[in-house]
């Protein structure tokens, strides 16, 4: 251990006084040094500890951990806590690993299992867990906890970053496939100096652009100062679990850290440039995308000349405007050439360049007259070569170095200039860090980085090995070895179980830094297990009432997150889809893993249940209880449309006792006890009781229809549907029929298909809807996102009788768009057709819709199919809005006609795989034919003139009071907390 | 508005009857974020570490954007002298956030008086404040590190420049806590549907828990986000939930009355709900006469806005809400990078009026004593022009002042230089001043500890002391 030889020979210098060797600056150091607790525990190296004897006379222990565990308990004549039963235990798994609830039927299967072979059926449990890709879900999150990770800049501006979220993708990705810790930490620390042709690697060091950024800032070197800091500060926190900041003023008052060793560390990221046209490609994609581009340069290069030449002014105009706003001094570093710039000078011109570019983007938007029409003209002409331009490879927030040479590390106003170069916390090794460029593969880099890592992922590095084991160990019990785990200082937490921690950070090592390893062992263990409603013994409430022994599990609340995805899940509302760019807000039923970290403001459950800020590393989440908690789990419109959703899917019982069974299964994966049906019960019938006293019993009014029209009628038989089809007309019995019991929704990709018939066009300039899940909004909004497959008007702009599919999504800007994509296909009216809908979203540009359609009655007709381009990168949905056919989630744009068969996949069907191809896909979400004159059991009718509002049908006392019964579930202890 | 439909309030004697077994003290202390609560993290917050303490309460009026203090408050005879030149050499060139340093100085049109017995100099835009002068302490000589909006508007807010802070108002919640069990301690106010730079992070609690943040009201149906049952849900019926839930909540706990926060959690549905009802009532200005609401200048188009709120906080504060922001001109409205004269015209006929009031009816109250009530933005304004006939941003001197509080009225204190760019006497930056405002409350802002990430965190990060000539 060369620490240990350091400290040896540190303890020389102190015992003899002075060493010859030492300079007067080391000696200085050393004396600085010797003020503070060199023997303080967490900087010796790691210690060897024998797994202790214990006595175990009850067989508790499974595994070592267990051992160090009991052998203190035993010390006081504490007993442990059995071990808990098997619905705490799956509770508890899911809950660490994966961030949701099990189901109810996930909870039996496994009692079964359980029952037969109690450990098997455990282990089983555990590596199904660990395979999943909720794993990196979860656990990400905890990453992203410590690396400050948000989709914004922060400060008053807090642009949106488009692709931060491809880090965030990473690190879920990363943390599923077990990428050994050593090489986590490397990447992100120095990804681009070790592995420069990895596009992974390169994403990583998106770790490195997570400070906040103020793009009107006019001190560049202090905006540059408070950068580096930024990344010293979480660095500190995160990988040594020491509160650096503290020492950036003056030596750390409690720990042995000196000034000079934050600015040390600092000196490791000082030669980093957040280069903004680094992509994560291969040298082979690189390759064939500047081919391409060339050869698109080549084609346009007339039009592009003539397009900057309409700009040059503007352009230069911006960058004067831009530059004046600058000192004296920063505008002459500006102007200075290139070559002439030291590479601090040239990270300082970065930040100017930013807002050179910030203006300059506008130049194009400010042009008039003669040259706006001919600029226009350009742009519409080039436009028309877009086909040939290569799609942009995949952009990323990474950094690369400034150069070979890295700029030393400063500190800001200090008197002296003092310079640091790179090293390590003195304690450990005084002297400078080696850094060389061996194992650096970038071509143009300092090394710095790569030596840091290098050290940070030693194998005895006692340091880094110790605080990521305490933070797997916090994640699992709710508090750390060493409580706080971003100070292991004196500021800090006595560990309570420091041989633990040691055995724990060795054996990381030697299981290759698998975090999945560590994880399998710590949850096999006892400690893990054991139950956590057990009363303290005498020795127990005698000698340990806080539980720092471990003597029962930790209670713990859920977090934000888990929160907001298991009242999702608790109703099967929560969408799978992973990755891609972070959703606005409440309204998109994904992962709110994947939901848009703005720093400012926070999303609703982040801002209600103590998420991290955004800007400071954050080890542990604050549990606070409030009253806005309980208004926002009360009140909120999010929560009352999960209660909602609860309620629907308790009510297809037919009792009461039925529907209070399902609820209680739905929300906390267990069937209630004979009381709690009682009380239920009890309640369901007062808040009946209340409503029908106000109101009296709203049912859904019976069916007038006004048009006398059959609910069924004939249709003419084809391969593709029966040889009867159901009326959806307005006015008529089913004048919009609702599809429910989807087993998943449709995703980002998906194909609608339908048989159908046209009576009429609309005369106005509304839409005859053949399906929907969409309700339209005059505000773009992601609550607006939705899908709508239908037939233009007489009226309308893209001519009458036309196949269109209306879509509101995220665009490939990522901001919410709403577009009409319209086939150019006109279906006639009182002809049998048949009509598909592929679309596809996702890509970094856009996607497409391809439509089919064919005329069924004419048995020469050719099927028409065309592809139109969209911008959608997706999602384009919200997934609560319901499934309509003949109708959209909100009023008018009806059908008129009927329709025969419809069916939705949740993929993209290729042609043959179309009902009229060659091999149809089987697997559809819903595939529906409308024979035998009755709906299938899917099928509801909406009430006529019935909006979005589900008002009408909430107002119904049994589900009204199911509804509330289910909110009343969702907002109880035992679905917040973990046992 | 609508007149509050909600059952009144019980209280909370009444509560804690009600609530009966396995009711807490503990629980209760940390649901209103009191002490102990943290203590597993060694944060428990001291109440008052001086006897000085006069203020129970804070209004804090935040002139947004930065009002003019050589045009208010700071008058310079020389800056006339020097209309069109450029600043002398013999003042430090500063780095101006629009770049603007060499622009001529402008020249100001205002007429000054000297107002009240001490005589305080206040200039003819803020006639009504030149009425309360007796009772004001005016700052001359205000600094702060930001040069933008961002920054100065985050510094002035939560001590820094950067974000990651605790507000001040959080600051002064964690210390004392609340007065109001059925109001949250920390309320803002804006007087636009404008956001204020930065937005919630001025009232965030950075590295605190969500306990301390404060919590926006709007006048309205829903004065505060989810304070409203949902669509088609009763009093009777939102009241049958939180039995329901309580009844299970009760089952929960009884195989876990270890873990307090469990009990925290079923009281937090108690104090929504009386929250429920006390919110509207507070909000609720029809109760006011009509001497009142003219004194505000409520019912007159252009004072309306400042003068609910300035009302509001008054009503605020005397239900014992800790801290009250108040936001006038939100989202940079002072901001006078051009045509001055018309912008701080405007801003000042907006909010000249309701502030005034607002010192004199806590006075007529005898809230004043223990309200201290703080006017100011971010920063002042420079003497040069900027695009002809405005103003750039002057972090490095300006005006604020205080009253109430404890504060010693009709004192001008401070100064700044000939032309109003530089603090020169006196000086007090951002730290001073919320070390002053925490002094008034009986805090010392260094000794008002926070553990985060181990490092002993304080409201004023270790800098700054109490201007004590504030407090005569």
């Amino acid at each position: 251990m060369i620490f240990q030889t350091f400290l040896f020979r540190l303890s020389c210098c102190l015992l003899l006084g002075s060493v010859g060797v030492a300079s007067a600056g080391e000696r200085t150091i050393q004396e600085r040094l010797a003020a503070k607790d060199i023997d303080y525990w967490f900087f010796k190296p790691l210690t060897h500890p024998e797994v202790p004897v214990v006595k175990d006379r009850d067989g508790w222990c499974r595994n070592e951990i267990d051992r160090f565990i009991l052998a203190k308990q035993e010390a006081l004549g504490i007993v442990p806590a059995p071990r808990a039963d098997a619905r705490t235990l799956i509770r508890r798994a899911y809950f660490d690993l994966i961030g949701l609830p099990p189901e109810f039927e996930e909870v039996q299967a496994f009692r079964e299992a359980y029952a037969k072979d109690p450990d098997a059926a455990f282990e089983h449990l555990i590596d199904e867990l660990l395979k999943s890709p909720r794993y990196g879900e979860r656990w990400g999150r905890h990453w992203l906890d410590l690396a400050r990770y948000g989709d914004s800049n922060g400060y008053k501006a807090d642009e949106y970053r488009p692709h931060m979220w491809r880090y965030r993708d990473w690190v879920i990705g990363a943390l599923n496939a077990d990428m050994p810790y050593d090489q986590f930490v490397r990447w992100q620390i120095a990804g681009d100096e070790v592995a420069p042709e990895n596009p992974d690697a390169v994403t990583a060091t998106g770790f490195l652009r997570l400070w906040p950024y103020e793009s009107n800032q006019r001190d560049a070197p202090k905006q540059w100062g408070i950068i580096l800091e930024d990344i010293t500060d979480v660095s500190g926190s995160l990988f040594l679990g020491l509160s650096m900041g503290c020492a950036k003023c003056h030596d750390h008052k409690f720990d042995p850290i000196l000034q000079d060793d934050y600015f040390r560390l600092q000196a490791f990221f000082s030669g980093i440039y957040p280069d903004d046209s680094i992509v994560a490609a291969t040298p082979e994609e690189k390759k064939v995308h500047a081919e391409s581009l060339a050869r698109w340069e080549e084609s346009t290069a007339a039009l592009r000349k003539e397009r900057d030449g309409l700009l040059a002014q503007g352009l230069k105009n911006a960058e004067v405007n831009a530059v004046k706003k600058f000192s004296p001094e920063l505008q002459a570093l500006y102007n200075k050439p290139e070559a002439e710039l030291t590479p601090l000078e040239v990270q300082h011109k970065f930040l100017i360049q930013r807002q050179v570019d910030i203006e300059q983007e506008k130049v194009a938007t400010k042009l008039k007259d003669a040259a706006k029409a001919r600029y226009e003209a350009i742009e519409a002409e080039l436009k028309k070569l877009a086909a040939l331009k290569p799609k942009p490879l995949t952009p990323v927030y990474a950094v690369r170095d400034v150069g070979p040479v890295a700029p030393a590390a400063y500190i800001p106003d200090d008197d002296e200039k003092r310079s640091f170069s790179p090293g390590f916390l003195s304690i450990l090794d005084p002297g400078q860090a080696k850094v060389s460029r061996e194992g650096v593969k970038a071509g143009n880099s300092s090394g710095r980085r790569t030596a840091l890592a290098d050290w940070m992922t030693r194998p005895d590095n006692q340091i880094t090995t110790r605080v990521m084991v305490n933070r797997l160990w916090h994640y699992h019990f709710g508090s750390g070895i060493v409580a706080t785990g971003n100070d292991f200082g004196k500021q800090g937490t006595a560990p309570t179980h420091p041989e633990l921690l040691d055995w724990l950070a060795q054996r990381f090592v030697q299981e290759g830094w698998s975090l999945k390893r560590m994880q399998k062992l710590i949850m096999t263990s006892a400690v893990w297990q054991q139950a956590s409603l057990v009363e303290p013994g005498d020795a127990a409430s005698r000698n340990d009432p806080g539980n720092q022994l471990i003597w029962r599990q930790r209670i713990r609340r859920l977090e934000a997150e888990q929160i907001r995805d298991a009242t999702l899940q608790s109703g099967h509302e929560l969408d799978f889809t992973m990755g891609g760019a972070g959703y606005d807000g409440e309204a998109v039923l994904r992962r709110s893993i994947y939901q848009k970290l703005m720093k400012n403001p926070r999303t609703l459950f982040l801002n209600t249940f103590d998420g991290p800020d955004g800007f400071n590393s954050c080890a542990c989440r604050d549990v606070s209880t409030t009253a806005p908690q309980a208004l926002v789990m009360l009140n909120n419109d999010f929560l009352n449309r999960r209660a909602q959703r609860i309620a629907g899917l308790a009510l297809t019982e037919q009792t009461d006792d039925g529907s209070i069974d399902r609820a209680f299964q739905l929300v906390l994966g267990r069937e209630p006890s004979g009381e709690e049906v009682s009380q239920a019960r009890e309640f369901l019938d007062q808040v009946r009781a209340g409503l029908s006293k106000n109101k009296g019993p709203v049912a859904l009014p019976p069916p007038t229809p006004k048009v006398q029209t059959t609910a069924f009628k004939e249709f003419p038989t084809s391969p593709y549907s029966g040889g009867s089809a159901v009326n959806i007309q307005p006015n008529s019995l089913f004048e919009k029929v609702e599809v429910t019991g989807l087993p998943r929704n449709e995703g980002g990709s998906f194909t609608v298909q339908a048989v159908l018939s046209l009576d009429s066009l609309y005369p106005d300039a509304s839409v005859r809807t053949i399906a929907s899940r969409w309700r339209s909004s005059p505000e773009l909004s992601a609550d607006s996102y939705g899908w709508s497959l239908g037939i233009t008007s007489v009226k309308s702009k893209y001519s009458p009788g036309n196949l269109i599919v209306q879509l509101t999504g995220q665009d490939n800007a990522g901001n919410p768009h709403y577009e009409v994509i319209a086939s150019g296909i006109h279906l006639p009216e009182q002809a049998a057709y048949y009509v598909a809908a592929v679309i596809e979203t996702g890509g970094t540009d856009g996607g497409t819709v391809t439509f089919h359609a064919r005329n069924l009655s004419d048995p020469d007709a050719k099927m028409e199919s065309v592809i139109v381009p969209h911008p959608f990168t997706g999602p384009i949905q919200v997934p609560e809005r319901r499934l309509f056919l003949g109708g959209r989630d909100e009023e008018g744009h009806l059908f008129d006609g009927s329709i025969a068969r419809f069916a939705l996949h949740d993929h993209a069907l290729k042609a043959e795989e179309l009902l009229t191809g060659t091999s149809p896909a089987a697997a559809a979400l819903v595939d529906l034919t409308f024979q035998n004159d009755q709906l299938p059991p899917q099928v509801v009718r909406a009430a006529p003139g019935s909006g979005s509002s589900p008002s009408l049908k909430k107002s119904d006392p049994r589900l009204a009071a199911l509804i509330d019964l289910s909110l009343a579930l969702l907002n109880s202890n035992e679905f917040l907390y973990i046992d | 508005m609508k007149p509050p439909h909600y059952e009144m309030a019980r209280s909370r004697r009444d509560f804690l009857a009600r609530a009966g077994a396995g009711f807490g003290s503990l629980a209760l202390a940390h649901l209103l974020g009191r002490t102990g609560a943290l203590a597993s993290s060694g944060n428990a917050p001291l109440l008052r570490h001086h006897a000085f303490g006069r203020a129970k309460s804070v209004i804090f009026l935040f002139m947004e954007g930065g009002p003019s203090h050589i045009d208010l408050f700071d008058p310079k005879p020389l800056l006339n002298k020097l209309a069109g030149q450029q600043l002398p050499a013999s003042f430090k060139r500063p780095l101006t956030a629009m770049g603007e340093q060499d622009s001529p100085i402008l020249a100001e049109k205002r007429v000054w008086k000297q107002h009240g017995q001490a005589g305080t100099w206040v200039s003819d835009w803020l006639p009504h404040t030149s009425t309360i002068v007796d009772d004001i302490c005016v700052i001359r000589s205000c600094k702060q590190d930001g040069l933008n909006h961002v920054g100065s508007v985050c510094q002035m807010n939560t001590g820094s420049i950067l974000a990651g802070r605790p507000s001040l108002g959080a600051w002064a919640t964690y210390g004392l806590g609340t007065e109001n069990d059925n109001l949250p301690a920390f309320v803002v106010l804006t007087d636009s549907d404008a956001k204020p730079f930065n937005g919630s992070r001025n009232w965030g609690t950075g590295f605190m828990p969500s306990t301390y943040q404060g919590t926006p009201f709007k006048f309205g149906d829903e004065p505060v986000a989810n304070l409203a049952n949902p669509g088609g849900v009763s009093v009777h019926r939102q009241r049958q939930r939180i039995d329901f839930i309580n009844q299970l909540n009760r089952r929960h706990i009884q195989s876990r009355s270890f873990q307090s926060d469990l009990e925290a959690r079923i009281n937090s549905f108690e104090l929504a709900y009386r929250m429920q009802a006390e919110i509207p009532l507070a909000v609720d200005i029809a109760d006011e006469p009509p001497h009142i609401t003219e004194l505000y200048g409520i019912g007159n188009p252009q004072t309306d806005a400042n003068a609910r709120n300035c009302l509001l906080a008054r009503r605020l504060v005397e239900r014992g809400v800790r801290f009250v922001q108040v936001f006038a001109g939100t989202g940079s409205k002072w901001d006078a990078h051009k045509g001055i004269e018309k912008n701080h015209t405007d801003r000042c006929a907006e909010s000249d009026q309701p502030v005034a009031a607002l010192i004199k009816d806590l006075k007529q109250r005898g809230l004043l004593d223990e309200t201290l009530v703080i006017w100011g933005g971010e920063f002042g304004r420079t003497p040069m022009s900027e695009q002809g006939d405005g103003r750039d941003h002057n972090p490095w001197g300006f005006t604020m002042w205080m009253a109430g509080g404890g504060v010693k009225g009709g004192q001008t204190l401070g100064a700044t230089d000939e032309l109003g760019l530089y603090a020169t006497e006196d000086p007090q930056h951002v730290h001073d001043l919320h070390s002053t405002i925490l002094w008034s409350l009986g805090l010392d802002a260094r000794k008002l500890i926070f553990m985060n990430n181990g490092t002993m965190e304080n409201p004023v990060i270790n800098q700054g002391d109490p201007f004590l000539k504030v407090f005569g």
